[in-house]
């Protein structure tokens, strides 16, 4: 049976669909640490994208797995080294600082069932700054 | 003797000179342009950038290729990016540490026009903090005298 999330920011909840077969690894980890809650705040490296950094998930050598480095908007991504999960919202790339040239990845685990409220939202901590954001688990 | 302006943003206020010779179309359009009252927003991909939209004036007017071209914005300096589109808006982009101008589709160009000549701390604070506070009020004039 599948598993879902929550995602509310700024008073929007939008559910999203763990993606068990294809990042198994990623998903049991995020499932469990929560519930969490985090600042959101938008990219400044990547494009159309905010992110949290939820410490609790930091494990050393935690591999990549549905990688992608192109984001498409509506997804949920996580990137182990810095502990940051992405969620993009438009055009996005995984991408840091200049000195590490060339595509970064990123671990797809989950995609919203409809985002379109919840992407609105994304695009406006550009203007509006941080927000707080929780994540939990839906139980059904 | 350089010209100088000055940027204020959040109450906080620093003074750049122009670096003349470099692009002198560009450096016409910008100081032709001034006062400047606008938003200062954060880049979304460019790294440690903040920019401040101008919408009208004798900027637009400029050609959509930079008079001189450079992707690598450094700390302290301010660039001019033309027009996207004819009569599309210009971005004068301040960096506060490592950036590089970046578009949709990849690295992209500027045209470098200022330097820091003050203490750059304040301001760059503030710059950083947009990506946490969002959008700020900035003004930018010319330094008389």
């Amino acid at each position: 049976m599948s598993r879902y999330i929550e995602v509310e920011v700024d008073g929007v909840t939008a559910v999203a669909k763990l993606l068990e077969d294809e990042a198994p690894g990623t998903c049991q980890r995020m499932w469990d640490v929560l519930p969490a809650e985090a600042t959101l705040r938008h990219l400044s490296w990547a494009g159309e994208g905010a992110f949290v950094k939820l410490e609790q998930l930091e494990e050393p050598d935690f591999p990549l797995e549905n990688r992608v480095s192109f984001y498409m908007p509506g997804t949920i991504c996580y990137r182990p080294e810095n502990v940051e999960i992405v969620f993009c919202y438009g055009q996005c790339q995984a991408r840091t600082l200049v000195g590490r040239n060339g595509n970064l990845y990123a671990n797809h685990f989950a995609t919203f069932e409809d985002p379109t409220e919840i992407l609105k939202v994304f695009e406006s901590t550009h203007e509006e700054g941080a927000k707080k954001l929780t994540i939990r688990r839906r139980e059904s | 003797m350089s010209r100088e302006f000055e940027i204020t943003v959040d109450g906080v206020s620093a003074r750049y000179q122009i670096v003349e010779d470099l692009a002198p179309k560009t450096i016409e359009a910008f100081w032709n342009s001034l006062p400047v009252e606008s938003h200062m927003l954060h880049t979304m991909r460019s790294g440690q950038l903040a920019f401040v939209s101008v919408n009208s004036g004798p900027l637009l007017e400029l050609p959509q290729r930079p008079e001189l071209m450079c992707a690598s914005i450094y700390k302290g300096y301010m660039s001019v990016r033309p027009p996207l589109r004819p009569g599309g808006g210009v971005e004068l982009q301040f960096s506060y540490g490592i950036a590089e101008y970046r578009s949709p589709t990849g690295r992209s160009y500027s045209t470098p026009v200022a330097r820091l000549v003050s203490d750059g701390t304040e301001l760059f604070s503030v710059m950083q903090r947009c990506v946490r506070e969002g959008e700020k009020q900035a003004v930018i004039r010319k330094v008389e005298g």
